[in-house]
């Protein structure tokens, strides 16, 4: 993951990396724990 | 295969008042440059989105509490977040502009602002639900506030990741020990000890008013965690206060429309939790005497 620190442009380039993984993160969190109370949910009944 | 868009068309695009949703005739290629406009604008959009889960959970607020529903009424909610997620994800992907000293890495402002603000907002809940424990004794109460506080967590610890990856992009590290990080891991920690209370203490009214009190403890670091910026660190001041924003208006709409994902999303994980606290705390309730003469 190539960052270049606000090179000449006054704006940082690249990090998209950093961005998929940011979002990629957010869906395996929030799945992961809807999951988790899905399976919670069946066992509790 | 359409021309792609850039940034600066659907700025246009969305600002555009002039134009209507699509050209008559032309709604195959509605996603070809210049073809497509709005005739409203994202924060108007963003305003309606939110207006209509609001408007669904004030009309499901009393029903729900008096359990007159036939349904499960966060299925919905539910449902609209995750619709709402997708959209707004792909918003902030794609669709607003890149930051203007940040440049794609501003995107990750778009998930992170909103987990933090829930997270905040999750764990100002279980202060409530505990303290509303404490004064009336009731286990709907007790188990309001466990499941806030599972929900905070679990927002929180995303928010400290989310934060750690803009951190590493942006200023070069992981982590650091400026003001506001430190009080969002001291929140966080605070909030992962009142759910181990709640772990090791079994006897159920003791639980409910040992973690009812953590709780309400714990939740005074959240003001604190939001003033944090204030303080000389690492971390840029606020952005968005109650009177101003320093936010372009083309990246701000798209911030909001993921928060209110974030927030129904966060309805639906506490009223499931809910259910699950409930239902647990029921079976801990020994069964009852048998009747005299039976």
């Amino acid at each position: 993951m190539n960052v270049v620190f606000a090179q000449q442009t006054g704006m940082i380039q690249g990090g998209e990396g950093y961005v998929v993984a940011a979002y990629v993160l957010t869906w395996l969190f929030f799945v992961g724990y809807a999951a988790s109370l899905v399976t919670r949910s069946r066992e509790e009944a | 295969m359409a021309d792609p868009l850039t940034p600066s068309d659907l700025a246009g695009g969305l600002a555009g008042t002039d134009v209507a949703l699509h050209d008559a005739g032309n709604v195959g290629a509605g996603l070809r440059r210049g073809a497509w406009r709005c005739a409203i604008d994202g924060k108007t959009i963003t305003a309606i989105a939110g207006l209509l889960g609001l408007a669904y959970l004030v009309a499901m607020a009393v029903p729900a509490i008096r359990r007159a529903l036939p349904f499960k009424w966060e299925h919905p909610l539910g449902a609209y977040g995750l619709l709402l997620l997708i959209s707004g994800n792909y918003l902030g992907l794609f669709y607003a502009p890149g930051e203007l000293f940040m440049g794609d890495v501003g995107r990750i402002l778009h998930v992170h602002v909103p987990a933090a603000w829930i997270a905040m907002l999750s764990f100002m809940l279980a202060g409530i639900f505990g303290f509303g424990s404490l004064w009336t004794s009731r286990r709907g109460w007790d188990s309001a506030m466990e499941a806030a506080s599972e929900v905070g967590v679990m927002e929180a610890t995303l928010l400290c990741i989310l934060g750690a990856i803009w951190g590493r992009a942006t200023w070069g590290v992981w982590w650091t020990w400026d003001p506001r990080l430190t009080t969002t891991a001291v929140m966080l920690i605070s909030f992962v000890g009142v759910l181990l209370l709640r772990a090791v203490v079994t006897d159920p009214d003791r639980r409910a008013s040992w973690s009812g009190a953590a709780s309400v403890l714990a939740t005074v670091n959240v003001p604190i965690t939001y003033m944090s910026v204030k303080w000389a660190g690492l971390h840029q001041a606020p952005s968005e206060t109650m009177n101003n924003s320093a936010i372009d208006d083309a990246l701000r709409w798209v911030m909001y429309y993921n928060t209110w994902a974030f927030l129904f999303l966060m309805v639906w994980f506490m009223a499931r939790r809910w259910r699950i606290a409930e239902l647990r705390a029921e079976a801990e309730v020994p069964d009852a005497l048998p009747e005299i003469g039976a």
